[in-house]
């Protein structure tokens, strides 16, 4: 089956994609998918990990992956040869001069146990040459992380997630895109509320105390916290999940219904970090103890 | 009883990591000692740690005792406004769930 990609590939056009490989139920719905790139122009940072997380859920599938017209030399077939996408999946970079661009953390498929050295010694001096900051600085963002890393292994049952990290410095902006292909933050919300839509059952995750106690220490909080702390850094956040979304900024957190039963399969994170507040929401000096 | 936790643990992440912790803080205080957990070389911690390494504390000592006991040093503002925000949620829910069933 061939699938043209969508002109622009981000997180709007991700769901006609998605529903032309994949059922609601995470079947595939053809044994071999060729993946036309000649109509690809565009694609954003959220849409590589999108790409990956497709192609990785259905490489577990048995599904057989191919690349089509993909050695054109269009910006977006360019951009993701600098992101290291076509050698992560085809061992080779498409054009011999590409190379990955300053401003850009490439795409990486990670395991639980390799995310604390992929935070401390990939993401962590990244910044800090980037922003010209110490690496003290960055416990925002280290916390945020560390909150879905961990959120992941313990309730996705999948120990594997895409990362895949832009700098844009004229808007003073870190995007992070991160997504597993697990079962969804609502498939375990849905096991203990009952929530009006899977948007919903996004929101109930992320208040504090609500758990769906995938393991025994839960408490709750890890989502929470997660968006608190981004709310410090004044960024916002867009949560992707089953048949739902939350969109998050420092002042509010908006469920919605994806559109005519359009479905992710996993957890998709649109992570945008202020990079003008990290100083000033840092709090990671030493501050006296009192209860 | 001083308890630097990268002594112990090699990084302050996992809920494995906090439960480590959580072994050590409570030989210390069932030994009758007061426990002082260093955080010295940490700058951020998540809360599956937290929850491992402190709050599970409350399924074997009273708050007040924890209070008493135990405290914390060369933390950051980050480490102590998650600590004292997760045992206050856990505090506060354990005390609503008694006077539920009272």
């Amino acid at each position: 089956m061939i699938v043209p990609l969508p002109h622009t590939l981000d997180s709007w056009s991700m769901y006609g994609l998605i529903a032309r490989i994949i059922s609601k139920d995470k079947e595939p719905l053809h044994a071999e998918v060729s993946l036309d790139f000649s109509t690809l122009a565009f694609i954003k940072p959220v849409g590589i990990t999108i790409l990956s997380n497709l192609i990785e859920l259905l490489k577990k599938q048995g599904v057989k992956v191919r690349f089509r017209d993909h050695n054109s030399s269009s910006a977006a077939i360019r951009y993701l040869d600098d992101s290291l996408f076509f050698e992560q999946y085809l061992k080779k970079k498409i054009f011999e001069l590409s190379e990955v661009r300053p401003t850009t953390l490439p795409l990486r498929l990670l395991k639980h146990q390799e995310t604390s050295s992929w935070l401390e010694y990939k993401l962590i001096p990244w910044l800090g040459s980037r922003l010209n900051m110490s690496s003290r600085s960055f416990g925002t963002i280290r916390t945020c992380l560390q909150e879905l890393f961990n959120n992941i292994n313990d309730h996705a049952r999948e120990d594997i997630g895409s990362i895949f990290v832009q700098q844009y410095p004229n808007k003073k902006m870190i995007n992070i895109a991160l997504s597993d292909f697990g079962v969804g933050i609502p498939y375990n919300v849905n096991k203990i509320a009952r929530p009006v839509h899977d948007g919903e059952a996004i929101l109930f995750a992320t208040r504090e105390g609500f758990t769906s106690r995938s393991t025994p220490r839960n408490g709750g909080a890890g989502l929470d916290i997660f968006l608190n702390t981004l709310s410090k850094n004044k960024g916002k956040a867009i949560i992707y999940s089953n048949l739902g979304a939350l969109s998050c900024s420092p002042t509010t957190r908006r469920p919605w219904l994806a559109m005519d039963g359009q479905y992710y399969p996993g957890t998709l994170f649109d992570i945008n970090f202020r990079t003008d507040t990290i100083e000033i929401s840092d709090e990671s000096e030493e501050e006296r103890f009192e209860w | 009883m001083v308890i630097r936790i990268l002594d112990h643990v090699m990084q302050c992440y996992t809920q494995a990591d906090g439960e480590v912790i959580a072994g050590v803080i409570t030989a210390c205080l069932k030994s009758g000692e007061n426990a002082v957990v260093s955080f010295s070389g940490v700058h951020g911690v998540p809360s599956s740690f937290i929850n491992a390494a402190f709050i599970s504390l409350l399924d074997e000592f009273t708050f007040a005792d924890i209070r008493a006991k135990l405290t914390f040093i060369h933390s950051t503002k980050q480490i102590n406004e998650l600590i004292k925000k997760r045992f206050d949620f856990e505090v506060n829910k354990r005390s609503k769930a008694e006077h539920c069933y009272a």
